[in-house]
């Protein structure tokens, strides 16, 4: 409120009146601001009455309505976990029961009608299973990972196909925090495989590789070079710049004043040349603390001549659009792959791929029911099986595809513990089997010592007996699918290739060149061929899985197999009670987040009514105040500016 | 030194009372009048006479009546009222601006923004619900309306300005038509100057008509010798003596409003205004109002073109048959930087994803966007080629300039994704916004039919929400274009900035407003009338009234006398 000085010297009386007017004019003014404070029960209107309460009141209450969105987040969010959570109660049980049926099952005392009626059993929770799998809430299906509207869970011929997958539904539980709102089916009932682990593919360095794929993944932190020949120098900025061709689009560009850079891209590095005809001495370094020609590996800072500078390995790792001709630096693409999944053995021909991405599409369309990625490191491809309940293996189809692309499932590598669901290769004391050539010479193999797949093979094919070529025994992986082979390729021809058990031992067996129960394998015709069965298929571990080996295990009455999957059964319960677990702590979390939300909102508002809000005892003494202020006007006003002398004349 | 002679100053003095008494009678009843300046009888001792050795003085002698005014005074309390306009005018526009902008209640852009950006986290916890994301749709609607409203109001105030400056410029040319008549009417009634007395009530117009003017426009004014005053504005005159020079209003485009300049009528140069109401509005329609619109442009366009380059790199639940990019560009063989898109692509890469909807299988392929300077930047042409190229897509420029993207079968669909060049935001495809300012924000037409189309997902079409987690949080992200400030931050400063300036522009109107007042009451202090002195001037003409009655009999009686011998 202004103050308007008296002025010094005379008074008019238009001066007094104006005075007076002014007077009560400002004390109306004050008295309807204070009403409306009181009726809006705000102190400020207008943001600038009070612009930095103002500013703060604007920020606090985009605070406050992104707080109470946040609230809205979370209790969704428990409502998800908790419809989850209801629907794995009953898991527990049902896995309880199997379990006691498998071990009964294991009974030898057991009959066929009885045993018939547990596999019904297995059959029934294994649907009511499925049904668990497929629950459904406020419209999204619960397990399917962030494919919400596709049903996960399928049956598949004999078996039970993964239709979702496993990311992370993710809501905002605080500004800046994400938090998982979903559990996806893949990892709580095991439903997808671990991969066949894909070799290192090795890409090239091209002109389209980003910056950001190179160092493993890490990328290349944007800075600036400085070039020298030793008198004159040049900067480089590399900021912006995405893919390698940029760099040497760069590089070349900006030499150094009257000199010429050349830059190479070559299988993992770059090579830079400066024109000879300069002399000098070549150098690279980094701006003011940089680590950028660090870092593509083209640091030099002393130089002692003109040389050229060959850069260090970048390390490319692998993206979709990623050319199959860069990689490997050569591989089979015309033989394709075999996959073996469920029953069914699919071909899968490659030769139309063009990228990584194409790879991918080529096996994930397929019917092999595969899921195919690009592996974690980025190095290669992992495809894991998609089927619960069979065997999952991957082979040859004549020519190197699988092993090229490190696909394979049995590899000289594969160690025999592994074999056979782990159960492995037992062997015994002395020969193990017998290998009787088309010249009827026996071979005696003793497979104790062997660790690998391709120890066994060495031990075949280095048999003292076995050294001449013109008569011996190749071992080696089949060409077609998977499973070691035994081949001889003589011209001469005639006689029998035969593979005999010894001295009782199940190592023939184990390792798929006899089949079970079965003491002799013979073959003739040129060349003799004896192919074996495949002795590591891989079996996705998860419930479904377990339930439906457990129920044909039931119908064969396989007590071994069934003693196996009594122990996985119990893998998958503590899995399946890890993942409750995991429930509980996020909906304890989620509890915690809500409970300090409310509180900040709390906070919030009553920081928000400290900056705007009128205080209504402030108001009303105002109001009191200013009332009399107006009455003593009016009252000054009627009683003493009335007088003047004319009054006395 | 006769009888007569005696007679003679009693009755030049009964004149002066009454002239006096008529002085002080006018000032009374002039007390309340607006602008009246009280006058004064000047009086002065009659030229002496001499008779011999005898020198009488010859009575009293009405020089004139003159108005008592400090005309220094004068000149600083226009120049104060100039001010308190100019700042008044400012004041009240910025509290309407204000008003519309209507920051602390829930109709604000803020809340709108809020209200949108938390419709997003709805669809991230039920991605699965078609209505939801119908939902966000709408609320962008709403804001895109809300955007365009605060636009047009902010406009119409504008015009408001505008139309008020040219019925100020009617003013102004009408009370310098005034003052000019004024001028010749007070000439000829001081005869030029020669007389002492001033053109009382002539003046007083005048000077009303001044402090009007002045509370218009900032003038000078110089009172020649002859009693006529020049107005200047600036260095231009707009009276000379009895010679006028009017305004007038010369119109250009300005941010869309037709606006007018000032311009005087015979130099045509630009009226130099620096002061008073019309200096006011200019500001207000030009740097308040104008200023607004500016900062509300870069903010729309800061929010149109981040939001729209994340969404751009998304997919929805379904991809694209056929798409037309929203923005052309004038020359097709213009690197992609230079060819006069409002939102400037950088360099960079994105990759576009066709998508079998029978096989289920989709390609990826990049598409590299060179822009750094060095030879071959893209183009929209080579851009094209490019996309043309794909197996799948058929890509190819319009006649206007726009992109058109149809996919070559009708099973296949594309998307989009991983723009680090910000073309597809340039372009306008798989945009949310359209548009580049406050005026013409709006959402893509698409959306509006499908919202299917929300480019919530980032792992390719259908897959998951990871672009809605960016899209969710971009209120708050800070954002590379402006400096790592957010957008939620780029508005609080907008606001806190307009808030001040009407905070300052508030306490300066305040503060002329009370040096205005201080003046004034200098001024009444000189000029003003007070009833009680004058009543004492009356008192005292009419003992001198009495006493030179007194006079006149006693002469008369001695007369008698003489004429009785």
């Amino acid at each position: 409120m202004a103050i308007y000085p008296i002025p010094t010297g005379r008074i008019s009386d238009v001066l007094v009146t104006r005075r007076m007017m002014n007077q009560l004019q400002n004390i109306q003014k004050r008295l309807m601001t204070v009403e409306q404070q009181l009726s809006t029960g705000r102190r400020i209107q207008l943001a600038s009455e009070d612009a930095s309460a103002a500013n703060r009141a604007v920020a606090l209450q985009r605070l406050l309505e992104t707080k109470a969105q946040l609230e809205t987040n979370l209790s969704t969010s428990q409502a998800f976990l908790d419809a989850t959570d209801g629907a794995l109660s009953s898991v527990a049980d049902l896995l309880h029961n199997v379990r006691g049926m498998a071990v009964r099952a294991a009974d030898n005392t057991t009959n066929q009608t009885e045993r018939d009626a547990m596999a019904l059993e297995v059959q029934a929770t294994l649907n009511q299973l499925l049904n668990v799998g497929n629950e459904q809430y406020r419209g999204r299906y619960l397990f399917a990972g962030s494919a919400t509207t596709t049903r996960p869970f399928d049956t598949y011929n004999n078996y039970v196909a993964y239709r979702g997958n496993d990311t992370a539904l993710r809501t905002y539980a605080d500004q800046e925090l994400l938090f998982d709102t979903n559990v996806p089916g893949q990892e709580l009932f095991g439903a997808v495989s671990s991969e066949v682990e894909g070799g290192d593919l090795d890409p090239m360095l091209t002109a389209h590789t980003r910056l950001a794929d190179l160092r493993g993944g890490l990328g290349i932190t944007p800075g600036t070079l400085v070039i020298s020949d030793g008198s004159r120098t040049s900067k480089v900025s590399l900021v912006g710049a995405e893919t390698v061709g940029d760099v040497v689009r760069r590089l070349e560009s900006n030499p150094p004043e009257g000199r010429e850079i050349h830059v190479t891209i070559g299988a993992r590095g770059l090579r830079l040349e400066m024109d000879a005809a300069g002399g000098g001495y070549f150098t690279i370094r980094d701006e003011q603390g940089g680590r950028t020609a660090a870092q593509l590996g083209i640091l030099r800072t002393t130089g002692t001549a003109a040389e050229p500078i060959e850069g260090s390995d970048l390390d490319p790792v692998l993206s979709a659009t990623t050319s199959l001709d860069d990689i490997l630096g050569g591989w089979d693409q015309d033989s394709g792959l075999r996959i073996t999944n469920g029953d069914e053995t699919h071909v899968i021909d490659l030769q139309a791929a063009e990228t990584i991405q194409d790879l991918l599409n080529i096996l994930n369309s397929s019917e092999a029911m595969v899921l195919a990625e690009i592996n974690a490191t980025r190095t290669g491809i992992s495809v894991r099986s998609r089927l619960s309940g069979g065997d999952f293996s991957i082979g040859e189809n004549g020519g190197t595809t699988a092993t090229d692309l490190g696909l394979r499932s049995l590899t000289h590598e594969t160690r025999l513990a592994a074999l056979n669901h782990r159960r492995g290769v037992t062997t015994v004391s002395g020969a193990d089997f017998t290998i009787r050539r088309t010249d009827d010479v026996e071979l005696a193999i003793d497979v104790s010592s062997a660790q690998t797949i391709g120890d066994v093979i060495d031990l075949i094919n280095n048999h003292p007996d076995n050294l001449d070529p013109a008569t011996a025994v190749t071992a080696r992986l089949r060409p077609v699918g998977n499973g070691l082979e035994l081949i001889e390729d003589h011209p001469a021809g005639g006689g029998q290739l035969s593979v005999i058990r010894t001295n009782f031992s199940l190592a023939a067996w184990d390792l798929g060149l006899l089949p079970r129960d079965t003491d002799v394998t013979t073959a003739d015709g040129t060349p003799a061929t004896l192919s074996g069965s495949d002795p590591n298929p891989l079996e996705t571990q998860g419930i479904f899985n377990t339930l439906i080996r457990l129920r044909d295990a039931i119908e064969r009455f396989d007590i071994t197999e069934i003693e196996r999957i009594t122990q996985i059964l119990d893998v998958d319960s503590e899995r399946l009670t890890f993942a409750r677990a995991e429930i509980g702590t996020r909906g304890q979390s989620l509890e915690a987040l809500t409970r300090r939300n409310k509180d900040e909102q709390v906070e919030l508002k009553s920081a928000l009514s400290v900056e705007i809000d009128m205080d209504i005892a402030q108001a009303a003494t105002d109001y009191v105040m200013r009332q009399a202020a107006y009455e003593a006007a009016l009252n000054s006003i009627a009683n003493l500016h009335s007088l003047s002398l004319l009054n006395y004349m | 030194m006769t009888l007569t002679s005696t007679l003679a100053i009693a009755k030049n003095s009964l004149y002066a009372a009454q002239a006096g008494i008529q002085v002080a009678a006018n000032n009374i009843a002039n007390a309340d009048t607006p602008g009246y300046v009280r006058e004064k009888l000047v009086q002065a001792a009659g030229p002496t006479q001499r008779i011999g050795t005898l020198v009488t003085g010859t009575g009293v002698m009405i020089k004139g009546v003159v108005r008592e005014i400090d005309e220094y005074l004068q000149e600083r309390l226009r120049a104060a009222g100039s001010d308190k306009a100019s700042g008044e005018a400012q004041e009240a526009y910025f509290i309407e601006l204000e008003s519309i902008i209507g920051e602390l209640t829930d109709s604000d852009l803020s809340t709108a923004l809020t209200t949108f950006f938390n419709r997003l986290h709805d669809v991230l916890n039920q991605p699965e619900d078609p209505a939801v994301r119908n939902m966000a749709i709408l609320a962008g609607d709403v804001l895109t309306a809300q955007v365009r409203s605060l636009d047009s109001r902010v406009r119409a105030l504008r015009k408001e300005s505008n139309e008020q400056i040219i019925g100020d410029v009617d003013n102004i040319n009408q009370l310098v038509k005034q003052i000019a008549e004024l001028n010749v009417r007070i000439v000829e009634v001081e005869k030029g100057g020669y007389i002492v007395s001033d053109a009382v009530g002539l003046r007083d117009e005048r000077d009303l008509a001044l402090k009007q003017l002045a509370s218009l426009v900032n003038i000078t004014v110089h009172e020649q010798t002859n009693g006529s005053v020049n107005v200047f504005v600036g260095g231009d005159y707009l009276v000379f003596d009895g010679v006028t020079q009017m305004v007038k209003t010369v119109q250009y485009a300005d941010r869309g409003l037709i606006s007018v300049e000032l311009r005087l009528s015979r130099s045509d140069g630009l009226l130099r205004v620096s002061s008073g109401e019309i200096a006011g509005l200019i500001a207000a329609r030009d740097d308040v109002l104008g200023g607004f619109l500016d900062q509300l442009d870069t903010f729309v366009g800061a929010l149109i073109n981040e939001f729209n380059k994340v969404h751009s790199s998304g997919q929805g639940l379904s991809g694209y048959q056929e798409l037309l990019s929203e923005h052309a560009v004038a020359d097709i063989q213009l690197p992609l930087d230079e060819a006069g898109l409002a939102f400037t692509p950088v360099h960079g890469s994105f990759q576009v994803e066709i998508h079998n909807r029978q096989t289920g299988t989709h390609t990826v392929h990049d598409i590299f966007v060179q822009l750094d300077g060095l030879d071959d930047d893209t183009t929209l042409a080579s851009l094209t080629a490019a996309l043309d190229a794909i197996d799948g897509l058929s890509a190819e420029v319009t006649v206007d300039g726009q992109l058109r993207l149809e996919s070559e079968s009708p099973v296949l669909e594309f998307s989009f994704a991983r723009d680090t060049s910000g073309t597809l935001a340039a372009l306008g495809i798989n945009t949310f916004f359209t548009g580049t300012k406050g005026y013409n924000m709006r959402l893509h037409e698409s959306l509006l039919n499908d919202a299917s189309k929300l480019a919530f997902s980032g792992g390719g079409i259908g897959v998951d929400a990871r672009n809605g987690e960016s899209l969710a949080a971009l209120l708050t992200t800070p954002v590379e274009s402006t400096g790592q400030v957010s957008l939620s931050q780029m508005y609080e400063r907008w606001m806190g900035e307009t808030a001040q300036a009407s905070a300052l522009a508030q306490a300066v109107a305040e503060g002329y407003r009370s040096f205005h007042s201080t003046l004034e009451g200098e001024h009444l202090g000189v000029s003003g009338v007070n009833l009680d002195e004058d009543a004492v001037h009356i008192m005292v003409y009419q003992q001198t009234f009495q006493v030179s009655a007194k006079v006149i009999s006693t002469i008369s009686e001695l007369l008698d006398i003489l004429t009785s011998l």
